[in-house]
């Protein structure tokens, strides 16, 4: 019997008479997957719910967890209206033009909408992910697949970067972004993932490693340069690793909010999470019910997307994680 | 001129490697030192720099207060944060890795989605969660338990409660992915042999899971205690820096020195320092892994 259940997981295999004691093993992991999904996901979800809520409801004591009485206002609040100055927002509102339950956002989101910071998340990560692709591409063929001297000292000069604490980073490349006269631009940063991309460069490396080197050597044979092989051959075969990196890019690019907080000064350069970050110091404290409800918004607007493009690509997630630490 | 056959593959190799290795002299390596040169100097970007050796270094660690505490607050928070993320990573790599039952994908899921959400929404849910007046925590504690009302904010300890909750919270997805995985990787025979010697569940754990599990457990400590160590977003949302600093981790001092003071040669001197402090102990990890650590080779 013990033999039959070697697929299993170790759990389950247990000498036979312990049947009760299997029993138990699976109830604790139902109660764990239960109370895991429980702590992780009632906060995201009374988040998403309290965005809902009508100023009053927000504050209310007991707090509920369902909305009363489903509103739009802080979605109107922080979406629509807050392109409108302050004092057109008074007079729109008292001339009864604007629905009652929206609130003026205040601050530097006059000028600014939620909008256009999707538009600069997302301009942001599709040069970053195509940078990253191509270069750490490139460089993982040559350091898994072509020999030349210094090959090794690379690779783990690449990898040491990492390990680098961003911290003693930070001042002097924003010294030298201000040289280049970048502040304020998106441009320091997409720059890292151009030109460093060490996390991919070593993620290809592993991944094309794992590649026969026949396929290439049968290329080189017939004239192919590296370069016609990379794009031909190698590229072609690692649809899972792009995807892997892709969504590790988009999931670092969009909630990064030290870049866009050191380098973006203008409202109309931000990006999602640097707008919630804002809002969450500009539009009074904690015990201020129109900026909660405005944070909640503009934080469940931040994190659907994000959670809706993990969900669908989850699978790569994992693998690709996974795909690192798993013993060859 | 023509080249080798190898030679050209070698001009290859290094053109391909090319951006790489200027954008890691340009981003990495140049900045590395100019933080350490910089250290030395009192400066504020604008001006010219002063050149005052280790006067940094010597304000830093007798006269003032704030980077002391933030040191402090620091290694406080490491000491719970590292044993307690790796802990409940592991607990709870263990408990699912159980190919019974159904619906473990959504466990999984649920594990890896706080990691996955930005810093700024995590604050805002928990911010809400914590509210002294309408959060969720305080009512469950009047309601259920009769107690009294908490700020949470007010008192430094409280303050470092609510950033080390969250973290974890947070940080539990990052160190169950990597021992999940490795979990993973034990080969079955290990198992077969041991249930053909009748060992039972916890001889299994002890003996065969968690000896194999080291190399695993050893990389996500090395990572976990390198990404905490770096933790920023999140103090600085939760709490600002907490009470009078208590929970302003160094990352955060940095950059209030940095960007709020103007005194770019002494957060130079405070990175630095803190520099110095993660690869000591990365390399101290580093050293002794061979004691505890087990590679199957």
């Amino acid at each position: 019997m013990a033999v039959k259940n070697a697929e299993h997981s170790y759990i389950t295999r247990i000498e036979s008479n312990s049947r009760f004691l299997r029993m138990l093993r699976d109830v604790a992991g139902y109660v764990s997957i239960a109370l895991i999904c429980a702590v992780i996901v009632l906060p995201f979800c009374w988040m998403g719910l309290s965005s809902f809520k009508s100023r009053a409801e927000l504050f209310e004591y007991p707090p509920t967890f369902l909305p009363g009485r489903w509103t739009l206002g802080n979605y109107l609040s922080l979406f629509v209206y807050s392109r409108i100055p302050g004092k057109e927002f008074r007079d729109l509102k008292t001339a009864g033009k604007i629905p009652e339950d929206v609130w003026p956002t205040a601050g530097a989101f006059n000028e600014s909408t939620m909008f256009q910071s999707y538009a600069n998340v997302i301009k942001i990560f599709a040069f970053s992910v195509v940078g990253v692709i191509i270069v750490g591409g490139l460089a993982g063929y040559s350091l898994a697949k072509i020999k030349f001297p210094g090959r090794e000292t690379i690779m783990l000069l690449l990898i040491a970067t990492i390990m680098i604490p961003w911290m003693v980073l930070l001042l002097p490349q924003y010294l030298l972004f201000r040289d280049l006269g970048w502040i304020n631009t998106h441009l320091p940063l997409i720059a890292p993932s151009l030109l460093g991309s060490a996390f991919s460069a070593f993620f290809f490396r592993q991944h094309f490693r794992t590649i026969p080197n026949e396929i290439i050597e049968s290329g080189l044979m017939d004239g192919a340069t590296h370069w016609r092989i990379f794009w031909s051959l190698m590229m072609p075969l690692s649809k899972a690793v792009m995807a892997t990196i892709f969504l590790f890019t988009l999931m670092s690019k969009w909630n990064e909010l030290i870049g866009p907080l050191v380098y973006l000064q203008n409202p109309k350069k931000f990006t999602p999470v640097l707008v919630i970050y804002y809002l969450m110091r500009a539009v009074g404290n904690e015990n201020d019910p129109t900026a909660t409800g405005l944070r909640l918004a503009a934080a469940t607007a931040s994190v659907v997307p994000i959670i809706i493009t993990f969900l669908l690509g989850q699978k790569y997630f994992v693998a690709g994680i996974t795909q690192g630490s798993v013993k060859q | 001129m023509k080249l080798s056959y190898r030679k050209k593959n070698y001009l290859y190799g290094y053109l391909f490697v090319l951006l790489p290795l200027i954008g890691t002299a340009v981003l990495y390596v140049y900045p590395l030192l100019m933080s350490l040169f910089n250290s030395f100097f009192q400066w504020n970007a604008i001006n010219p720099r002063h050149f005052i050796g280790l006067e940094n270094y010597e304000w830093m660690f007798t006269k003032d207060k704030q980077v002391l505490i933030s040191f402090k607050a620091t290694l406080t928070y490491l000491a719970f944060h590292v044993p307690l993320v790796i802990g409940f990573g592991l607990f709870f790599a263990l408990i699912l890795n159980n190919k019974r039952l159904r619906g473990l994908w959504m466990a999984r899921t649920a594990i890896i989605t706080p990691l996955v959400t930005a810093p700024v929404a995590v604050a805002a849910i928990w911010l809400y969660v914590f509210n002294p007046n309408v959060g969720l925590l305080n009512t469950i504690i009047l309601e259920w338990f009769g107690g009294e009302k908490i700020n949470w904010f007010s008192k430094p300890a409280h303050a470092m409660f609510v950033v080390m909750v969250v973290s974890i919270w947070r940080g539990m997805g990052y160190s169950f992915i990597f021992l999940f995985a490795g979990l993973q990787s034990i080969p079955t025979e290990f198992y077969e042999a041991a249930a053909l010697d009748g060992a039972s569940g916890a001889q299994r754990l002890r003996r065969i899971t968690l000896p194999l599990l080291t190399p695993t457990i050893f990389l996500v400590l090395v990572l976990v205690f390198i990404g905490a160590a770096q933790e920023f977003e999140l103090p600085l949302l939760l709490t600002g820096g907490g009470p009078r600093f208590a929970t302003s981790l160094v990352n955060l001092t940095i950059y209030r020195i940095a960007f709020q003071y103007g005194e770019m040669g002494y957060a130079s001197s405070v990175a630095t320092i803190t520099f110095f402090f993660l690869l000591g102990v990365t390399a101290f990890q580093f050293v002794m892994q061979k004691k505890w650590v087990n590679y199957m080779e």
